[in-house]
């Protein structure tokens, strides 16, 4: 008897400890989809997969991240369903002046912080010049980098140098750390020299290295936001998670309960709050596709925003066709090739490999989901200085061409795949990329008669052994950060922290050289054609696919927006 | 009793030294790191975020930073989640994890020990037979394969449940089934066996012979005997439904901390990962403690051969 009290109470501990602390979560949703709710006062539920690792737009990095702010902060710019930049807090678009080099914008009359704070011009340039602050550490920190001073600003030495700025080295013979306050010293000496100014409390002049076609758009990226400066200094590490946290967009913060869900409510001191529609707007989440896709099916979300997968693509293409939905994305899939471990230093062994890939077959026989064979590097959709960048571009190789690659193979030296050596192809653990590898394995078995081992690694580690060039072949995918050309092109200049091939070709640095220096559009554009014609004449990259965009959106809800390189905008949806 | 007690905590902290050592110097050598990504994030900038984060030490100094605050309970920052520090999302998760946790045992306490009692005592019967089989079933099925079925049938199919989230007794319901059917399936087992192998004692045959009711007799001479094992076992048996829930959580979109814990690993976050070893490493030896002090407490051959 004694024991059985014994185990009891030890349990019932436990649970006493458990049960102390309430939950404090918020109630149920308000609204059901399909019940007559007035105009005002919709609440739209949207699963984002998973918790932002941060809300400052100064430093975020991840998509569900730039999903919140998306609703809670406003830039110079916003984006609209094409993609293009529409103002926001600016007035108008940007007088552009100085061949392209100088860019000024003018605030809105009247423009107020959630908190009934004016928004003045110095705001910005106070945030950005935060968003460079090495102190601060913000990984985005380069899409400033555009402007005069910044690549200075951010690159302040961390450790101390001597006058020629060479490191100094301690008695341990390691270079000595500095403290805050050196760096801030040094940083606001460099500011000094920061092209963008605010003239007037409504005017930002902004001077930039070199001619930036996309720059309007970079201004609405989160990371080019203003925060609010009393808010920030008050609590530079966690003021986004305090409930009272000042915005300036069209909502503003409710509460955040981790991994379950974040609320937010219209914002009445935003300047468009007449046009905005909802009343709340709840962000569940919710990590696991299949639970995610239950609750939108059982009625709890309006929106579930994921990569939905194979089975269950084909499922919802059957049972709910008007609520999937699959947006073209501006994200390339391909393979790298070590191009300075042998065999494929050899162009005609990458040309070969990556003719003999039937991609029809991945993308409609493994993926179905409408993602586009790629024979090329950047995505449709791209601006080019007329029409679009893919289309005029067109393909640079024969989707899949067994008699050239055969033919490549052999004058290599490999007639039939005899004497290839034995390689390896790394990905990272994923149902789909294991797919495709098996597919390829198959594919380059049967075509070219060649044997290529698949090895899966944990992301991290793969990712490790790509930037080290320790691989043969790896499994990759790139993203677009703005709608331009050059967001892909300049992946794969010499030495370029995103090349990880070892390729390196000085017409082709040239071409980017030139797109990046030129304020004639015509001119840019062509030199970036250039370049990716350099590029698939040498393959040191075999492209797959362009990705899709996948989403379950309630039949019910109207006026969202998906721009191709933004987030779900939902400051004008409504559900019927 | 008291110096049993004293080493044994001795013991632990010693226990918990080591786990924190090893755990530190293997998270250090993964490749990879908190930052990495497919963009590749330019060297400046990289060197800002190591300096900020103090990745940028020498990892002697690292470990012996992390040591010093380790003892004033101070988990450190997480670096993924921007201004959280790893004891706020133990604080916010745990009591969640916890109840679940706790409302899994109860339930394997009492459902599962009642009726290994209950087929022990009517050996072979109809009861025995079903509930055997039916340990067999649940004990083998993995928790996540019950939990995406319950979820599937009572939540989606018959409406009887929400499919996911917490914070309503409604939704406590599912979850705890699924983590819970392991650890019921073998309580139930273990007590219907212990009780089979008391009941054959000499000391037992010796009380029926002298004409005590069956009842009588189970209640006060072979439940003391058949539950030792099960009360030694409650304290792994804790433990591991506190750190299995994982599963459990991510199915149902609970926000314990079971889901941070095995995130961390592949963000590289490494005082979150760090944090909650440590913090599992003291539950898991704080409960063989408790057990042990119990069973000790209970039995009398543990403490006289300890003290002997």
């Amino acid at each position: 008897m004694r024991r059985f009290i014994a185990g009891f109470l030890a349990v019932s501990m436990l649970v006493a400890v458990g049960c102390s602390k309430k939950t404090d979560n918020n109630n149920e949703p308000t609204t059901d989809p399909g019940k007559d709710t007035p105009k005002a006062g919709q609440t739209i539920r949207i699963n984002i997969g998973t918790d932002p690792k941060t809300l400052d737009p100064i430093v975020s990095t991840g998509v569900p991240d730039a999903m919140v702010q998306t609703a809670l902060f406003a830039g110079l710019m916003m984006l609209d369903n094409d993609g293009r930049p529409q103002p926001d807090l600016a007035k108008e678009m940007p007088k552009v002046t100085n061949d392209g080099k100088t860019y000024t914008f003018t605030l809105r009359d009247n423009l107020k912080w959630s908190n009934g704070d004016p928004i003045t011009a110095e705001d910005f340039i106070y945030s950005w010049k935060k968003a460079l602050d090495p102190r601060v550490a913000s990984e985005y920190a380069y899409q400033l980098h555009y402007i005069v001073g910044a690549k200075e600003m951010n690159e302040v030495a961390l450790n101390k140098v001597d006058a020629k700025g060479e490191e100094v080295k301690g008695a341990d013979g390691k270079p000595v750390p500095r403290d805050d306050k050196e760096i801030g010293a040094d940083f606001d000496k460099a500011a000094a020299n920061f092209g963008a100014k605010a003239t007037d409390a409504k005017t930002i002049v902004i001077n930039l290295v070199a001619p930036t076609p996309y720059f309007a758009n970079l201004t609405a990226f989160h990371t080019l936001y203003p925060v609010h400066k009393k808010t920030y200094e008050a609590a530079p590490n966690d003021w986004f998670r305090k409930t009272d946290m000042v915005t300036s967009g069209p909502f503003k913060m409710v509460s955040w309960n981790a991994k379950d869900r974040i609320i937010v409510e219209k914002n009445p001191n935003y300047w468009d709050a007449a046009n905005v529609k909802p009343a709340k707007i709840e962000y569940y989440l919710i990590e696991q596709d299949s639970t995610a896709i239950t609750m939108f099916e059982s009625g709890q979300l309006d929106i579930h925003e994921g990569n939905i997968g194979g089975a269950e693509l084909d499922r919802l293409k059957k049972d709910r066709p008007d609520e999937l939905k699959i947006l073209p994305d501006m994200t390339v899939y391909f393979y790298r090739f070590n191009v300075t471990k042998k065999p494929f230093d050899d162009v005609r062994v990458r040309k070969a490999l990556s003719l003999a890939i039937d991609r029809q077959l991945i993308t409609g026989g493994i993926l179905k989901a409408g993602q586009i064979p790629a024979m090329s590097l950047v995505p449709s959709g791209v601006p080019d200085a007329s029409g679009d960048f893919r289309k005029n571009g067109g393909d640079y190789f024969k989707a899949y061409d067994l008699d050239t690659a055969k033919k490549l193979l052999a004058d290599a030296g490999f007639p039939g795949g005899k004497g290839f050596p034995k390689v390896t192809v790394i990905y990272n653990t994923n149902e789909t990329h294991k797919a495709i590898a098996e597919a390829v394995q198959e594919m380059w078995k049967k075509n070219l008669g060649i044997e290529v081992t698949l090895e899966n690694l944990e992301f991290g580690v793969k990712l490790d052994r790509e930037s080290k060039l320790d691989f043969e072949i790896a499994r990759a995918g790139w993203q677009g950060d703005y709608t331009d050309p050059m967001t892909f092109v300049d992946m794969f200049v010499t030495n370029g922290g995103n090349n990880q091939t070892g390729w390196s070709n000085k017409d082709y640095d040239a071409a980017i050289d030139t797109a990046k220096k030129t304020s004639d559009p015509k001119v840019r554009y062509e030199a970036m054609h250039k370049a990716e014609k350099i590029l698939f004449d040498e393959m040191p990259i075999a492209p797959f696919y362009f990705y899709v965009r996948t989403g379950l959106f309630s039949k019910k809800l109207t006026g969202w927006e998906w721009p191709l390189t933004g987030q779900i905008d939902l400051r004008y949806a409504e559900i019927k | 009793m008291a110096r049993y007690i004293f080493t044994r905590i001795i013991t632990m902290i010693v226990v918990l030294w080591v786990i924190i050592t090893a755990t530190f110097f293997m998270m250090k050598a993964l490749p990879g790191g908190p930052f990495a990504s497919e963009k590749k994030i330019p060297e400046t900038i990289l060197r800002n975020i190591e300096r900020r984060y103090k990745l940028d030490r020498p990892l002697s100094e690292q470990y012996f930073d992390y040591l010093k605050n380790v003892v004033q309970f101070d988990l450190g920052p997480s670096f993924r989640l921007q201004g959280l520090t790893v004891n706020q999302l133990i604080g916010k998760g745990f009591p969640i994890s916890a109840t679940l946790g706790g409302l899994s045992i109860l339930v394997s306490l009492f459902v599962g020990v009642p009726i290994g009692i209950w087929a022990a005592i009517r050996h072979n019967g109809v009861l025995d037979r079903t509930a055997s089989a039916f340990a067999v079933i649940t004990a083998a099925a993995p928790s996540f394969v019950i939990a995406s079925a319950l979820q599937y049938f009572l939540a989606y199919k018959f409406k009887m449940f929400k499919a996911a989230g917490w914070g309503s007794p409604e939704q406590m319901v599912l979850p705890t089934l699924a983590l819970c059917s392991f650890s019921l399936a073998w309580l139930m087992k273990l007590t219907r066996s212990s009780m089979l192998e008391v009941t054959s004692q000499d000391y037992v045959r010796t009380a029926r012979a002298k004409g005590i009711p069956e009842m009588a007799i189970v209640w006060r001479h072979m439940l003391r005997n058949a539950l030792i094992p099960v009360i030694a076992s409650l304290a792994p048996l804790t433990a591991g439904i506190l750190t299995g829930s994982f599963i459990i959580e991510s199915i149902f979109a609970i926000p314990g901390i079971g889901r941070d814990f095995v995130q961390s690993i592949s963000n590289r976050d490494y005082t979150v990962t760090l944090g909650m070893t440590v913090f599992f490493g003291i539950l898991l030896v704080g409960f063989t403690l408790i057990g042990d002090i119990c069973t000790a407490l209970v039995d009398p051959r543990v403490r006289l051969d300890k003290e002997g």
